[in-house]
């Protein structure tokens, strides 16, 4: 048999995929604030080892780790944990994300069996950023209950509000759940608390304002704008901002 | 006919709780209104006139071949529909979310196609994206296809299909929208050397710019 053919063929296969990675160069293409304040560009990659440790780290379905090069393919890579990081920033604008998608490491609510209030710093994407706090989004498990219980990631997204600790779930699955977020604000902040409560659980509306914060979860953080108007910042000595 | 009505309803206490229940739940029904989703926006009609929905007013995200609806008291428990406009009377619908106004996008009804995203539009080229299912504005103000989309341009008249935005634009793709705009070389150059996403390329036809 003429190994000819074959070989060609195994080069036109190499050089496709070297080709397809080019062609996904401009969308891999980030700037990594550091906790220090330095900024690298580089290109997120794939790397077998970073994968696993966030697979099987402590914190879940919440990212611990990233892998940047300085080129899309080839040559070396830097591995960075979330607390090393501050955020990184997609360079290429998209339409669902026209100012680049940014991925910050921050704390985020994780409660665990007797432990509410238990927060892992990790990696979340930013759906949208205010004066007033930011909007996150993460993924996390969900039993599906049962006899035969079925665990699979859910989204959940998260209001972080500036001066608070961490960033606590208000809606899981598409659906409003602000449980966390009440007792959150129960501790630490009660005027805050009462004023969530009336305008999401107790006003004639507050069913249209439940389905609206689903449609656009900025909107709880415009409600947090409103109430600080009359109001102080919520201050939470844990919170890194 | 009748051993039914004794089997259903075998007393007359039976039947008159039954009808109790049945008026208490039409009721129950008809006050809680249904909770409709809506974004701001501002409708252009082609009579000239200009809707403009903000505040607790909302215009319903367009779908498919659907008429967009305007809601009054939005997010209330009292909202309604006060207007439904119909596609062959809108020029264009810009929408945009509520906490961010500085990023609007704006939407066409393509007769034959139906309410579609205006990716580009220039007055000798237009690219649209359409997503069958609808679409969704997100806080930041960006705009989200739901299910799967299509691209396709229109020049004069004519709609040249090409494809979902995020594929890979491969060698026929190139060539067959490097011929649409043959009459601008640079372009044409452009496009064929190109890399990357379909709707990348597809968005530099804005640079379209004919030799006579």
């Amino acid at each position: 048999m003429n190994p000819k053919p074959l070989f060609i063929l195994l080069v036109a296969a190499a050089s496709s995929h070297f080709a397809a990675a080019d062609d996904n160069a401009d969308e891999k293409h980030v700037q990594v604030v550091t906790a220090s304040g330095d900024t690298i560009e580089g290109y997120i990659r794939s790397d077998l080892k970073t994968g696993l440790k966030n697979l099987f780290s402590k914190t879940g379905s919440i990212r611990q780790y990233i892998n940047v090069g300085e080129e899309p393919k080839g040559g070396e890579t830097q591995r960075f944990s979330a607390p090393e990081v501050k955020e990184y920033r997609f360079l290429e604008p998209t339409e669902g994300y026209p100012e680049g998608a940014v991925c910050v490491s921050t704390e985020i609510n994780a409660p665990r069996m007797f432990k509410p209030m238990n927060c892992v710093r990790g990696f979340a994407w930013e759906l949208d950023r205010r004066e007033s706090g930011s909007v996150l989004r993460w993924d996390v498990f969900e039993n599906s209950g049962g006899r035969n219980s079925v665990s699979y990631l859910v989204p959940a997204v998260g209001l972080k509000f500036k001066g608070a600790r961490a960033a606590f779930i208000v809606k899981l699955n598409g659906k409003f759940n602000d449980m966390m977020l009440v007792l959150y604000l129960k501790k630490k902040y009660p005027e805050l608390k009462e004023a969530w409560d009336e305008y999401y659980h107790k006003s004639p509306d507050a069913k249209a304002h439940r389905k609206e914060l689903v449609d656009n979860p900025s909107t709880g953080l415009m409600f947090y704008e409103e109430f600080l108007r009359t109001n102080a910042p919520l201050e939470d000595e844990a919170s890194d901002d | 006919m009748k051993r039914l009505f004794r089997t259903l309803l075998p007393s007359p206490r039976i039947t008159a709780c039954t009808v109790v229940l049945l008026f208490a739940l039409t009721f129950v029904a008809d006050s809680a209104a249904r909770l409709r989703s809506g974004v701001c926006g501002r409708v252009y009609m082609t009579s000239g006139e200009i809707i403009t929905a903000c505040d607790s007013m909302r215009i319903s995200v367009p779908k498919k071949n659907k008429k967009p609806e305007i809601i009054n008291k939005a997010y209330t428990k009292r909202n309604e529909i006060s207007r439904r406009i119909n596609p062959s009377e809108v020029d264009s619908l810009v929408l945009w979310a509520v906490s961010s106004p500085e990023h609007p996008h704006t939407f066409r009804f393509i007769p034959g196609q139906g309410w579609s995203f205006v990716a580009e539009s220039t007055p000798r080229i237009a690219v649209y994206c359409i997503a069958p299912k609808g679409y969704r504005l997100s806080g930041n103000g960006g705009l989200w296809m739901v299910g799967k989309s299509r691209m396709f341009v229109i020049k004069d008249g004519i709609v040249h299909e090409f494809g979902k935005p995020n594929q890979k634009a491969d060698k026929k793709f190139r060539r067959r929208l490097a011929a649409l705009v043959a009459d601008d070389p640079e372009l044409a150059q452009y496009i064929e050397s190109a890399v990357g996403r379909r709707d990348k390329i597809l968005r530099s036809l804005r640079l379209y710019n004919p030799q006579k």
